[in-house]
Parts: structure tokens; sequence; C-alpha cells
């Protein structure tokens, strides 16, 4: 059941990245909080490139910045410092080609809209208009997520996993370039969680995205990512940075047996505790 | 609240709940199964028996007033003849549809305007800050303070009529749009900003619908303000409308008709209210199905 939404031959394809090109970089950007009495330093001197087609984890003790990262990445937060580019220009405010997955997904679902219209939502307010008509290409993304049977239901009437399989339908449906996820899976439940980490690799190898996924569990980063970047647990920038090279596609239950994915997880264990 | 079993369950008697609601939300929440109450309790908490003990009062009233005849009282059938009478053409039909026509726009202007302002001060920092020291002066002072002054400014006709009830009913929606506007969740308002939603398309496809629970607070109670008003302010100018009507007939000691008209005020009420409810569960009919469903 969980394997067979795992991501067909063209999943192959992305994980020869490297020669890519540069989607998105962060040069020696840092974030300072001021509140009226004192000064946080919450991220710095962090330099970051990330080529179009890649799925990047971004992991870190909390408290890291990691969070603050991915806001600052996708232009939710303005840097104090530094620069960040995508596709060469630096931003100012949300880039047009990226959307982000919230972990808070009933807070980010339009409650008065159903599955459907909130896909909708997504076509309309596109970074690419699609192509076909509206109504087929939400049924597209509906069936990407595995959600075509519940497009007329409202989220609170679903899972909390159905419900961010429809945030992450919405998010594709813009057809963006860039996808941010923020702990977008660690509100759901164990198995809800397996299933959507499935849907999101199969999704990644469909529409030919550029993943960057924040998740303070190294299980699920060694799992979807390609390549591991680990914070400096006091927000001194990059830590490590670790090419996984997991054979595609992965199952729940096959690519977690592997050798490789047992001494990366245990590498990234002890970078993350020390 | 919830009755312990260990400790209650002394005789067969059923302990009185301290708070019905409380008690029947609760055994309805409980998996186990949920003793069936006494028919004697279940009838007592039907909405029914409410209406029983109404309609008891009603005969009550009728064998009093007709036993004992007096100036002072009229009969339920004789109200009930005259109501049927008058409302189908003459002066209280004439009066009922001027106040519900005054009160209807007073309502109207007052919505449009209380939610455009309220989303704008909650929304545009400098709106705020203009409207906010000349709103706070406004809101505590009497409807019936203004009303001698707009008397002055606008003479008694519609015009006059028709801001005071607007006035009226105005703080009560623009409170609530005001703070319905201001509390989108920051997930929700980062998901607009992500969609790369113009401010314009953020108000009116995030903002507006997600304060619209908090807006229709704010227009129920500004429905019942402006009822009111609209009554109050025909009495003041004494030149149309269900007040002066009412007060016509109070200088004249027509006892019926007086009962008549407040009969004929309270059922309007009713009515709209009743429009009202089944306007607010199509609107936000997923806003009861997100409560109910959530713990």
């Amino acid at each position: 059941m969980a394997t067979s939404a795992a991501p067909t031959a063209a999943g192959t394809e992305h994980s020869a990245t490297g020669s890519a090109a540069t989607l998105l970089t962060a040069d020696d950007v840092a974030m300072t909080y001021r509140t009226r009495r004192r000064e946080v330093t919450a991220l710095r001197g962090l330099s970051l490139d990330i080529g179009a087609g890649e799925f990047v984890a971004l992991v870190g003790r909390s408290g890291c910045g990691k969070s603050t990262l991915l806001r600052l990445l996708s232009g939710l937060l303005p840097a104090t410092a530094g620069q960040i580019r995508v596709a060469g220009q630096p931003i100012d405010g949300p880039p047009r080609q990226a959307r982000c997955v919230f972990q808070d997904y009933a807070q980010s679902l339009l409650p008065w809209k159903t599955v459907a219209g909130n896909v909708r939502f997504g076509l309309r307010h596109a970074y690419e208009p699609a192509e076909g008509g509206h109504d087929e290409r939400v049924a597209h993304y509906l069936d990407l997520v595995g959600l075509g049977h519940a497009a007329d239901r409202y989220p609170w009437e679903l899972s909390g996993g159905m419900q961010q399989r429809a945030a992450i339908a919405r998010a594709l449906a813009a057809r963006p370039q860039l996808l941010f996820m923020d702990e977008a899976f660690s509100g759901v439940d164990a198995l809800s969680r397996a299933k959507l980490q499935d849907v999101l690799l199969h999704a990644w190898a469909e529409e030919g995205l550029t993943v960057v996924f924040v998740t303070h569990d190294i299980d699920e980063a060694v799992y979807l990512a390609d390549r591991v970047v680990v914070l400096h647990p006091e927000g001194r920038g990059v830590l490590a940075d670790v090419r996984t090279g997991l054979p595609r596609p992965r199952g729940q239950v096959t690519t977690r047996e592997l050798p490789e994915f047992l001494h990366h997880r245990r590498e990234l264990l002890q970078l993350v505790l020390d | 609240m919830t009755t312990n079993p260990t400790v209650t369950r002394t005789t067969g008697a059923v302990p009185l709940p301290a708070t019905p609601d409380a008690i029947s939300n609760e055994s309805s929440r409980t998996a186990g199964a949920p003793k069936r109450r006494p028919w004697i309790l279940r009838a007592l908490r039907s909405r029914a028996f409410g209406w029983l003990v109404f309609a008891a009062a009603l005969v009550a009233w009728q064998r009093y007033a007709t036993a004992n005849p007096s100036p002072r009282y009229a009969t339920v059938t004789d109200v009930a003849v005259q109501w049927w009478d008058q409302i189908l053409g003459g002066p209280l039909l004439t009066a009922t549809l001027q106040t519900l026509r005054t009160m209807l726009i007073g309502y109207g202007v007052a919505a449009v305007l209380a939610v455009v302002i309220g989303v704008l001060m909650a929304r545009v920092r400098l709106v705020y800050v203009l409207l906010e020291p000349p709103l706070e002066l406004l809101r505590p002072m009497p409807i019936s303070a203004v009303i001698p002054l707009l008397i002055l400014y606008l003479g008694i006709d519609d015009a006059m009529k028709i801001s005071v009830v607007a006035l009226a009913a105005f703080f009560h929606i623009l409170l609530n749009a005001y703070s319905g506007a201001g509390s989108t969740h920051r997930t929700m308002m980062d998901t607009a900003r992500t969609f790369g939603l113009t401010w314009r398309q953020t108000m009116a496809e995030i903002v507006i619908p997600a304060a619209a629970p908090s807006i229709f607070v704010g227009l129920r109670s500004a429905l019942a303000a402006s009822l009111v008003i609209s009554v109050v302010v025909g009495m003041i100018a004494g030149n149309d409308g269900l007040g002066h009507l009412l007060m016509i007939q109070q200088q004249s000691f027509q006892v019926t008709d007086l009962i008549v008209g407040a009969v004929t005020i309270a059922m309007l009420g009713y009515a709209l209210n009743a429009a009202f409810l089944f306007v607010e569960r199509r609107v936000l009919h997923w806003h009861f199905g997100a409560t109910r469903t959530h713990d």
C-alpha cells in the first residue's frame, strides 16, 4: 500500500543532481530578532546553494534556527544581513516560483472551501498558468496525492494526514519550481506520516520540483532527501552537508533496511546530538 | 461538572443535574451506554414544554380578562382579532412597513460601512490611527443623546431616522469586523503571501471570509438594536412608524390597539431573527461544521 505511491522511474533521474543549475542561494545570511530589551541572533553566517530538482532536508537541534532559515528562504521574513537569491534574483518577499506547506495544516487550508475548492485556489494563484481545463487540473492534483474521493469534502471533515495531502495538492496546483515544507509531517500519526512521505516523493518525481524540507526527524530526512544539511546548534551556519545518494525509488521497508541508510542515520544522529 | 457514579449512586433517585446542558453534553460524549432519562424529565426538557406553558398563560389571561372585563386590559381573542383586521391594511400595516423600511435601510448602510471600516482599521495602520480617536469617543455615547442633534441637522424625516438606526447598528458590527479581521491566523496570512495574493485578493479571499463568523455575531446584535431604535426614533420624531402609532394609541387609551402594536413588534423581531439565522446557517455552514467536529 505504502510503496505503491513511491516514485516511478522518473524519480531516478532526479537523484543525478549536482550538475543542475543553482535555483536557490543563501549568501552569508543572518537573522537577528530585536526586542525592546535585547537582540537575539537566531542565525548568522549561513551560506547554502540548492540546485534545481534537488530534494534537500534541513535538520538540526531545536533552537538551531532551521524554521527561521526556512522563513528566510521562503521570503516570509526579511534577513537582517546577507542575501537570498532565487534563480539569480535577490528576493524581496516570497518568490513567485515558490510555495509552502506548513506544519499547521488546519490554519493553512481554507475551511470555507472544499478540498477541490482549495486546490482551485492554488490553480487561480499559480506561478505558471495551468494547461487544460480547471476541473481536470483539480482532478489531476487530487489524484496525485490520492484524494480523488474526497474532492467535495471540507478540510475539517478529514483526518490530519488527508488535510496535509490536500495542502500539498493545493501547493502543487500552483505549479511552483520550489516547495518549502516546514515540519510538515510532524503533526500526524506515524502511519499517515509514512504515507505522506511517499505521496511527497511521488509528487516530487512527477512534477519536477525542488524541495526544501525542514524536519527534526533524522530518519525522515535520510528517507526523503538526497542531501541532508545539518545546521549548527547555536545558529552559526551549516555544520555539515551530507549527500546520501540512496537509490530511488525508495520504499518504507526496503530503503530503511539498507546499510547506507543506517550508516547515514548514525552519522547524522551523531552530528545532531554532539 | 461530571457526576461521579460511585459517589452519587446511593438510592434509585436520579441526582438533579447542576446545569442540564453540561450534563447532557457529557453523557452524549461518553462511550458507555447513556442512562435513559425518565419520560417526565425528558418532557420537561423539550422545547415544546416551554411553548405549552406559554399557551397556558395565554389561556389564563383570556379567562381572567373575560371574567373581569375592564378598559385597562383586553382579552387574547380581542387582540388576535384586532391584529388580524389591522395587519391586512390600515394604519398598523402602514406603520409596520414604515418602521421596517427605516430599519432595513439603516441596518444595511451600517453593515456595509462597518464591515469596510472595521476591516480597513484592522489591516491599514493609518486608517486605524486616524479613526480610532473619534470612534472611541463616539462609541460610549448613548444613541438617545445624539437624536436631538441629528434632528437639528437632518430634520425629522427619513434622513434622520435612517442615520439614527445606522448609528445604533454601526458599532456592534464595527467592533466585531475589526476584531475578526485583525485576528486572521498567521499561517493563513503566510499562505496568502506565498501564493502571491495582492492586498485586495488577500482581503476578499482570506481576511473577510475568515472574519465572517465574527462579523455575523455583530450583525446579529445589530439587528436587535436596529429594531429597537427604529421604533424609538418614530416615537421621538412623532410622524410615522410603529413608535408613533403606539404613542397615539397610548394617548387615546386604546389598550387593545397598544397590545396589538407591541405584539406586532415582537413578531417582527422574531421573524427578522429567524430570517437572519436562516441566512447565517447558509453562509457560515462551514464554520458550524468545523466547530462541531473540533474538540
